[in-house]
């Protein structure tokens, strides 16, 4: 069941947009979360640094 | 379970917030898949704490981008009729060769008119987007895609808890996975009908 409801989610994220651009998170727990929160936070992060974008005051 | 906190709302799972990245150079968005619950649970946490809310759910309602209303799970349906054709397609046209045999379309109208909404906001940047599936968005609005995963009995446990919270009338038992496990078939496969002229 959990293949019928998210897999094909995935896939289709994955034929969609580029392979590199789509992650797939666990997010069972609270601490799934705060780590997925962190991830996109460093990842955000690295997106300013590669585009020349200031960090936020 | 340890799960996350159960929804509050009775809006339909699709929502969009808006950061202030200050991202102009280019879109800067995130998809969740399904779940969408998670998105308030995101909330209660540090990062998304400042984000300013863009309540599509609500445009949906209002600007009358939803093809149906659903009253047994209190959501809307963005187009009924896109479904319906899918499911023409599906039976008679098999996956493999809807690449080579199928004449692209234009996705359906309610679709087009989201995404027409959608485009100015994406278009500045620094833009979340929280929808439970991924096919009709066009390619160039995200440049970050997360899915996210959760397992069943949790997935369960949370969408009980959703419907229970949200006081639906209608038990939950019957059919709080369905809505989950369904609409990606479906749309899968409008997807697929889909691509080539999204990415024209």
């Amino acid at each position: 069941m959990t293949a019928e409801i998210m897999q094909v989610v995935l896939e289709d994220a994955r034929e969609s947009y580029k392979e590199e651009i789509v992650h797939e998170v666990e997010s069972n727990t609270l601490d799934d979360l705060a780590a997925a929160e962190a991830r996109l936070e460093a990842w955000l992060a690295a997106w300013k640094a590669d585009h020349g974008v200031a960090e936020e005051a | 379970m340890g799960g996350l906190p159960h929804c509050t709302s009775t809006r339909p799972p699709l929502g969009c917030c808006r950061r202030s990245w200050g991202l102009s150079t280019s879109t800067l968005a995130t998809w969740y898949a399904a779940l969408w619950c998670l998105r308030r649970g995101h909330q209660q946490t540090g990062a998304a704490n400042n984000t300013p809310r863009h309540p599509i759910a609500v445009q949906i309602k209002t600007e009358g981008f939803h093809g149906s209303y659903d009253p047994a799970f209190d959501t809307y349906s963005l187009d009924d009729d896109s479904i319906e054709k899918v499911r023409e397609v599906a039976v008679q046209v098999r996956p493999t060769a809807c690449h080579t045999t199928h004449t692209p379309q234009p996705p359906p109208t309610h679709h087009r008119q989201l995404l027409d909404f959608l485009e100015p906001i994406i278009a500045e940047g620094g833009t979340l987007v929280d929808f439970h599936t991924v096919d009709f968005f066009p390619e160039r609005f995200f440049d970050l895609v997360l899915v996210l995963r959760a397992d069943n009995t949790t997935l369960y446990d949370r969408l009980v808890g959703r419907y229970v919270v949200c006081g639906t009338a209608q038990p939950p038992a019957r059919h709080p996975l369905h809505a989950h496990t369904h609409p990606p078939r479906t749309l899968a496969a409008a997807a697929t009908r889909q691509r080539r002229w999204r990415r024209t």
